[in-house]
C-alpha cells in the first residue's frame, strides 16, 4: 500500500533547476571585482603564528598559522632505509596530505592530484638546507597536514617555513633555516601584493613564491606562475626576500622559547 | 640510468668549469635539434621532437564540452589537460612507481605552464556559457639522453603549432513577435541586435581548420644547469648527473613586441642559488630562449610548408 499516490496532488517533475532571470546573466557575464586590500597594504604579510613540539610523538614538529592557513608538521628521524640499496646520502620525504574539511569543496581523503606537486616544492624548499650527507642509509621523513587551505602559494611557503622549524627541532643539522614567502602581480598597473590568499591569488596575473636561507643569502627554490615580465618577477623575488628576512626571526624566537622552555622544564 | 662515479663527476665538472664538453660542443649550445609535425595522423595536432637523442612525441585531442562549473566541467575560454608518459623503455632502471613520480612531475608542470598560455581564448569559446572546447595533450618520452624538460616542451609547442581547432559557426535564434527566428552568427541575429549563440554546427569546407591564435609565441623551456659560477644548456645524460642543480625558464616573445613573458620559473637541485646570481641567470635565460623560440618558428614554418605543399595540389 505504500506505493499508491495522492492523486490530488501534482506531482512535481523529477529534477529540477533554479529559474535563470536575464539580470542574473548579465551579472554573471561581467567579471568580477579584483579584491581590493584594505586591511593590510600590499607588502605586508599575514601575521604569524608558530610554535615547535605539538606532535609529542615526533622527533620534531611544527605548527604554523598564517589568518586562515593552519598547518600542522612532524618530523620523524634520522631513521633506517630498508629494503633499498645503499645510498650515501639521506633520503628525504615530505608528503602533504589536505584534511578532507580543509577546503571549501571536500576533498577526498584519498590520493589527489594537487598534493604531489605541493610536496616536491616543500621538498625543494628544505633539500638545500639539510646536510644530508650526514645521514648515509637513512631517511627523514617530514608529513604535512593542511588543516585549513588558503591558497595553493601561501600553503607551500607556510608549510615550507613550519618544516624548516620541525626540523631544527627533532635536531638535524641544517647549514640554515628555510624561509619562504609567496607574491602576486595583480593587474596591469602592475601591483605586487605579498602573502596573497585564495581569492586573491585566483586574480593575480602570477604568482611567485620564493625560498630563503636569510643567514646566508641565498635561494632554495623559485617557483613562479601565471604571467608576469622578467622585471616584475625580479622584483616580487626581492621583495619576498625581504620579507623572509622577518619571518626568519619569528622561527629563530620560536625555537628559542621552546629551547628555553625544554630547559626549564628539566634541569 | 648510467650511474657516474666520483671520479667521472670530477672529470665532468672540472672540465665544465673550464668550459669544455665531452662532446665539443661550447656550454650553450644545444645538440642537433630535429623536429617534425604531423606524424600522428589521428590527432588534431602532433609533433616528434628530438635533441640529440632525447626523444619526445606529443599529441593533441579536441574535444568539445559542456562548460559548468565542476572540476571536470569545461570552461567558458576553453580548458587544457597535459599528461606526460615516461616509458619504461626511456628509464630502464626506473621503478614503475618512480615512473610514475617521474610522469606527475612532469605533467604537473606542463599543465601549469599551458593551462595559462593557452586559456582563457575566446578563440576556445564554442557558445559561451554552454560548449567550449576541451584540448587534452599527451606527451610520450620516448627516450631520455638528458635535458628531457626542454625537448618536452619543443614538442608540445610544436603539436600546438600543428593543431588545427575546426571551423564552427555558431547557430542563433530569437523569439520576436511569437516567432522563432533562426539564424547564424552571420546572418539574422545579429540584425535583430538581440543574438544568443545557443548551439554549433561545423560547415563542411575543404579545409580543415584554423590554426591556434598566437602560436608563434608559445613557451619555450630552458634548462639553465648550474654549476656555479657558470651555467650550461642542453645537458647531456651524464653531465645532467654530475651537475644537478638547474634553474628552469619558461620564456614566451610576443611577436610584434620586442618584450617578454615569463610564464614560468622552476628551481630544481640540492644546492642552494645564491640570491644575487638569479637576476644575471634570468638575462641570459632569455637571451637563448629567444634565440631557441626564433630558430623553432623558422623551422616550423618551413616545415608546414612542406606538409602543406603536396595537399594543395589537389585543392
Amino acid at each position: 500500500m505504500a506505493q499508491t499516490t495522492d492523486r490530488r496532488r501534482i506531482v512535481g517533475p523529477e529534477s529540477s533547476a533554479p529559474p535563470v532571470f536575464e539580470i542574473d546573466e548579465q551579472k554573471r557575464s561581467q567579471d568580477p571585482p579584483l579584491p581590493s586590500r584594505s586591511k593590510r597594504s600590499p607588502r605586508d604579510i599575514r601575521p604569524i603564528f608558530l610554535q615547535t613540539g605539538l606532535i609529542s610523538q615526533a622527533n620534531g614538529s611544527a605548527y604554523i598559522e598564517t589568518e586562515r592557513t593552519k598547518i600542522a608538521c612532524a618530523v620523524y628521524g634520522p631513521r633506517q632505509l630498508k629494503n633499498t640499496a645503499y645510498s650515501e646520502k639521506g633520503k628525504l620525504n615530505v608528503e602533504v596530505k589536505f584534511a578532507p574539511f580543509s577546503c571549501t569543496r571536500r576533498r577526498a581523503p584519498m590520493k589527489d592530484a594537487e598534493d604531489r606537486p605541493i610536496s616536491l616544492l616543500i621538498a625543494q624548499s628544505l633539500l638545500p638546507s639539510i646536510r644530508l650527507e650526514l645521514f648515509p642509509k637513512s631517511s627523514i621523513d617530514i608529513f604535512i597536514t593542511v588543516l585549513e587551505n588558503d591558497g595553493t602559494e601561501g600553503c607551500v611557503a607556510a608549510g615550507a617555513t613550519a618544516a624548516s622549524a620541525a626540523l631544527a627541532d627533532a635536531g638535524i643539522e641544517l647549514i640554515a633555516l628555510s624561509t619562504s614567502c609567496s607574491a602576486s602581480v595583480i593587474g596591469d598597473g602592475p601591483e605586487i601584493w605579498l602573502d596573497p590568499t585564495e581569492e586573491e591569488s585566483k586574480a593575480a596575473r602570477g604568482t611567485m613564491t620564493v625560498s630563503y636561507l636569510p643567514a646566508l643569502g641565498t635561494l632554495t627554490n623559485v617557483w613562479q606562475t601565471g604571467k608576469m615580465s622578467p622585471d616584475e618577477a625580479m622584483q616580487c623575488v626581492e621583495k619576498c626576500v625581504e620579507r623572509c628576512t622577518d619571518i626568519h626571526h619569528v622561527v629563530s624566537k620560536t625555537l628559542l622559547d621552546s629551547a628555553q622552555a625544554r630547559l626549564g622544564s628539566n634541569p | 640510468m648510467a650511474y657516474v662515479s666520483k671520479s667521472e663527476n670530477s672529470y665532468i665538472t672540472t672540465s665544465l668549469l673550464a668550459g669544455i664538453r665531452a662532446d665539443g660542443r661550447s656550454p650553450t649550445d644545444y645538440r642537433n635539434i630535429s623536429l617534425e609535425i604531423g606524424v600522428v595522423p589521428v590527432a588534431n595536432g602532433s609533433a616528434r621532437a628530438r635533441v640529440g637523442e632525447t626523444e619526445v612525441v606529443a599529441a593533441i585531442k579536441l574535444e568539445v564540452e559542456d562548460v559548468g562549473e565542476g572540476e571536470n566541467e569545461g570552461r567558458d575560454g576553453g580548458r587544457v589537460l597535459c599528461h606526460v608518459s615516461c616509458t619504461p623503455s626511456a628509464y630502464p632502471h626506473h621503478s614503475l612507481s618512480a615512473l610514475d613520480e617521474l610522469s606527475d612531475e612532469l605533467s604537473s608542470l606542463l599543465q601549469s605552464i599551458l593551462s595559462h598560455t593557452l586559456t582563457p581564448s575566446e578563440q576556445l569559446t564554442l557558445v559561451p556559457g554552454k560548449k567550449a572546447w576541451f584540448i587534452s595533450l599527451d606527451a610520450l618520452i620516448l627516450s631520455d639522453a638528458g635535458n628531457a624538460h626542454d625537448a618536452l616542451f619543443i614538442a608540445a609547442r610544436a603539436a600546438l603549432w600543428d593543431l588545427r581547432i575546426p571551423y564552427t559557426r555558431g547557430i542563433e535564434f530569437d523569439i520576436k513577435d511569437g516567432e522563432v527566428v533562426v539564424g547564424d552568427s552571420e546572418g539574422i541575429g545579429r540584425m535583430i541586435g538581440r543574438k544568443r549563440t545557443v548551439d554549433f554546427e561545423l560547415p563542411d569546407l575543404l579545409d580543415d581548420g584554423v590554426p591556434l591564435e598566437g602560436r608563434d609565441s608559445l613557451p619555450v623551456c630552458i634548462s639553465l644547469n648550474l654549476l656555479p659560477p657558470t651555467h650550461f644548456l642542453d645537458a647531456s645524460l651524464q653531465e645532467e648527473q654530475s651537475v644537478l642543480s638547474r634553474l628552469l625558464l619558461f620564456f614566451s616573445f610576443p611577436q610584434p613586441s620586442p618584450t617578454s613573458t615569463l610564464y614560468g620559473t622552476r628551481f630544481i637541485g640540492p644546492n642552494e642559488l645564491p640570491f644575487n646570481m638569479l637576476k644575471p641567470l634570468v638575462k641570459d635565460g632569455e637571451k637563448y630562449a629567444r634565440e631557441l623560440a626564433e630558430a623553432l618558428n623558422k623551422k616550423l614554418k618551413q616545415e608546414e610548408s612542406q606538409v602543406s605543399a603536396p595537399m594543395s595540389a589537389f585543392g
